[in-house]
């Protein structure tokens, strides 16, 4: 069909497939609402701008409306207007004025202009929200365009990289790629240029199994930060959860997108996506109306008892997608399968994790999203990996998620810190390195359940984690007072970049600790991109609003410390991958697991609790007949600032030969027999196996 | 700066207390346990949560937590 004709038919269609759907023939259209009076469906030219047929959706079955257009094929542009009560005391903001985008929409054609008219109530009237406005929000929106997902030819293979060999890299398509010169220009910033050879690439040759994109769902920048000349960067805000973000689109458009999933199949690295479903675009009572607002505001999210003109707001963001109602937590994993069967994503990182397990009485992890997940025949076999807190009561939860998921271990980020500093956390510091068995030994849950990590997008990079003492986000406009105060971070001596070598020399240090730390612990270990070349932020722990040099990754014109850094980085992720006591898969392996002192003679509790040097020896009899494998390894912590001679602990046969230190990248091979000290550097980490 | 603190008790030797054979069939484990305030869930304190950028909303009686509505946008 022309799609410059005004000549559309619509018929009754069905309801069973949410979304708009091509079957070859026509398009089904099909969107739930349980309040709504009546929907319209608006079609529009190619350019968007202009309208060219309204269609009243014809029936209405088990709350969704629908309809079918024939004729109608992939690439046309259309949106919702839904009439119903405007009542925000009782929850109702229905406004057929606005136009509003599908839930469903796979893709979206334009970007939030920001506008008066996207408002569903007057913003001039001193009662607010509760006035109606009857603005055309129309030519201020994107439009949703229907596509043919199975016209791809994907050809690829899946990882499937097992839960203990996985290595996270958190990163961003911008802002990896927007400074690489390996990428070509006009790919830079895009889906096609974190899919280009020279990213996979180098991030291949680091020995990363898994990337975690940061949001990549379609999100509109936020009014308030493009006043202030400023956009958001991360992506926290979604609006189409279905629907790529557009703004990281290149040539291919799309296509793109698959290409840069098929890219990093190709080189055996999956591709998990940072997805936001606890809360949406649409703000608080006084926000934009673009979609689930229009659509169902009373379903779609979770209102106050008594006051349900007032949003719920356990995300710090305004409001909360309401997943107790049966057809939004549908929404939620009709969109996670969307994204793993016809986009091929490996997994997920849930942010915000808790909400989504939030019932009306506060959080289960029985609650109908845990449990939709785990009885999933396709979801259950992804990584699911929750961010395990919110801001709202009983809101913290870090392992408190149930059977079949992994957990950001902000735990394990605190305690190494803290440790490295200087502090006495030394038994948590050991249950942390263990995998945090205190946490996640339970139920059958694995050590891979801990992701653990030192730094992530929220809060320094580890560069600026040893390089400085306050936060410094002057540049976000908020008078630095955005972001966390309570970092556990150490400059050494002066506040950001210095000449002195001394500092820059215990910096390095102290970063190799922490790169060390983290591969060498059980459980999964997630870096954050850059990290391995110290990559610094210039001090601002809060970039969600940087899209700018301060966030964007630097490849060029580095020290040759970066360097050193990143080969350091590498050799380490090697040894992880080569060693399987580094990754443990099952606490009951049978692992000898010992603790000593600097004597040689085993930790008591008494020099736990003064805080000391402390050796950790792992082993594991099955291993001894295995070729290249070590069967038991041997690694001391000095996380102070003088040297300690250790006596190594000599048991077994052949003692111990240094595989690496900290202290001292050149410096291994040495062997340690009984009669002879190892002068365990201040500030290092030392690694031993058998000769 | 802290400085270590070496423990009397360092020159207990090894062999008195572990295997002192290659055999290692009764596997140890004497890793302390973790600080009881470490013990998890806990609600002890709230983890900021990505993204926004803003300050946790205080807590309301009603067992949610109720973000205080900001002036509209300007026109």
């Amino acid at each position: 069909m022309d799609m410059n004709s005004t000549n559309f038919a619509i018929e009754p269609g069905s309801w069973l497939q949410l979304g708009a759907n091509y079957d070859g023939e026509g398009v089904n259209f099909a969107i739930f609402s349980a309040h709504a009076e009546g929907v319209e469906l608006c079609l529009y030219d190619p350019s968007g701008k202009v309208e060219i047929a309204r269609l009243a959706l014809p029936e209405y079955t088990h709350e969704i409306w629908h309809g079918y257009v024939p004729g109608l094929k992939p690439g046309a542009l259309y949106g919702y207007r839904v009439h119903g009560p405007y009542d925000p005391e009782n929850g109702h903001r229905f406004n057929p004025n606005k136009l509003l985008i599908d839930p469903y929409a796979r893709e979206l054609v334009g970007d939030v202009e920001w506008n008066e008219a996207h408002f569903a109530y007057d913003l001039l009237h001193e009662d607010k929200d509760l006035v109606f406005d009857a603005r055309d929000s129309a030519p201020f929106m994107p439009k949703c365009r229907v596509i043919d997902p199975k016209e791809f030819d994907w050809n690829d293979n899946r990882p499937n990289i097992p839960w203990p060999a996985a290595i996270v890299y958190e990163t961003h398509v911008k802002g990896f790629t927007q400074l690489n010169p390996g990428v070509p220009e006009e790919l830079r910033g895009t889906f096609e240029g974190m899919g280009h050879k020279a990213t996979v690439d180098y991030i291949k040759s680091l020995g990363i199994t898994s990337v975690e994109l940061m949001p990549v769902h379609y999100f509109p920048d936020d009014q308030h930060l493009l006043e202030k000349g400023l956009h958001n960067f991360w992506g926290y805000n979604t609006l189409g959860f279905f629907a790529p973000a557009s703004r990281y689109y290149g040539p291919r458009g799309i296509q793109g997108f698959r290409d840069m999933v098929r890219s990093f199949h190709d080189a055996n690295i999956e591709v998990i996506l940072d997805v936001v479903y606890n809360h949406t675009a649409e703000g608080n009572e006084l926000g934009p109306t673009l979609s689930f607002k229009g659509i169902d505001n009373f379903s779609y999210y979770r209102t106050m008892p008594d006051q349900h003109r007032y949003y719920i707001n356990d995300t710090g963001t305004g409001n909360t997608v309401n997943t107790s109602h049966p057809r939004v937590l549908q929404m939620v994993t009709d969109s996670l399968r969307y994204w793993s069967e016809a986009m091929h994503i490996d997994g997920f990182r849930f942010d915000l994790g808790t909400i989504l397990g939030r019932e009306p009485e506060g959080f289960n992890e029985r609650g109908g999203f845990f449990d939709a997940i785990t009885q999933d025949p396709v979801l259950s076999k992804v990584k699911l990996i929750g961010e395990p807190w919110d801001i709202g009561p009983g809101g913290y939860q870090v392992g408190g998620f149930p059977p079949g998921w992994a957990e950001w271990n902000d735990k394990y980020r605190d305690t190494v810190r803290e440790y490295w500093k200087g502090t006495n956390v030394s038994t948590d510091f050991a249950a942390r390195l263990l995998g945090s068995g205190d946490l996640y030994d339970q139920r059958g849950r694995r050590p891979w359940a801990s992701v653990n990590f030192v730094a992530a997008h929220d809060g320094f990079t580890l560069n600026d984690l040893v390089s400085y003492n306050e936060k410094h986000n002057d540049a976000n406009g908020e008078d630095n007072n955005d972001g966390h105060n309570d970092n556990r971070s150490y400059n050494y001596g002066a506040e950001g970049p210095t000449e002195d070598e001394g500092i820059n020399a215990v910096r390095e240090r102290q970063k190799r600790n922490f790169l060390a730390t983290l591969l060498f612990s059980h459980g999964t270990p997630m870096l954050l991109a850059g990290d391995e070349f110290g990559r610094s932020q210039l001090g601002n722990n809060n970039g969600y609003c940087q899209d700018s040099e301060i966030s964007w990754v630097h490849w060029e014109n580095l020290p040759e410390s970066c360097e050193e850094l990143r080969e350091f980085t590498r050799q380490i992720i090697k040894l992880r991958h080569e060693q399987p006591l580094l990754r443990r898969e099952n606490w009951r392996d049978g692992m000898d697991i010992k603790w000593f002192n600097a004597g040689g003679g085993f930790q008591t509790a008494e020099q736990w609790d003064e805080g000391s040097t402390i050796g950790l020896y792992i082993g594991r009899g099955d291993l001894k007949e295995e070729e290249g494998i070590w069967h038991d390894v041997l690694l001391l912590f000095n996380p102070f600032e003088g040297n300690v001679p250790f006596q190594i602990p000599q048991f077994g046969e052949g003692g111990w030969v240094l595989e690496l230190t900290t202290s001292d990248v050149t410096k291994h091979g040495q062997v340690i027999t009984k009669e002879k000290d190892f002068e365990l550097e201040g500030r290092s980490l030392a690694l031993f196996r058998r000769p | 700066m802290r400085r270590l603190i070496l423990a009397a008790s360092a020159v207990v030797l090894l062999s008195t207390c572990s295997d002192s054979s290659n055999t290692q069939s009764d596997p140890i484990d004497n890793t302390p346990p973790p600080q009881a305030e470490n013990m998890a869930p806990t609600e002890r304190r709230a983890t900021p949560q990505s993204g926004s950028g803003y300050e946790a909303p205080v807590n309301n009686a009603a067992g949610a937590t109720n973000q205080q509505p900001t002036e509209p946008p300007k026109p």
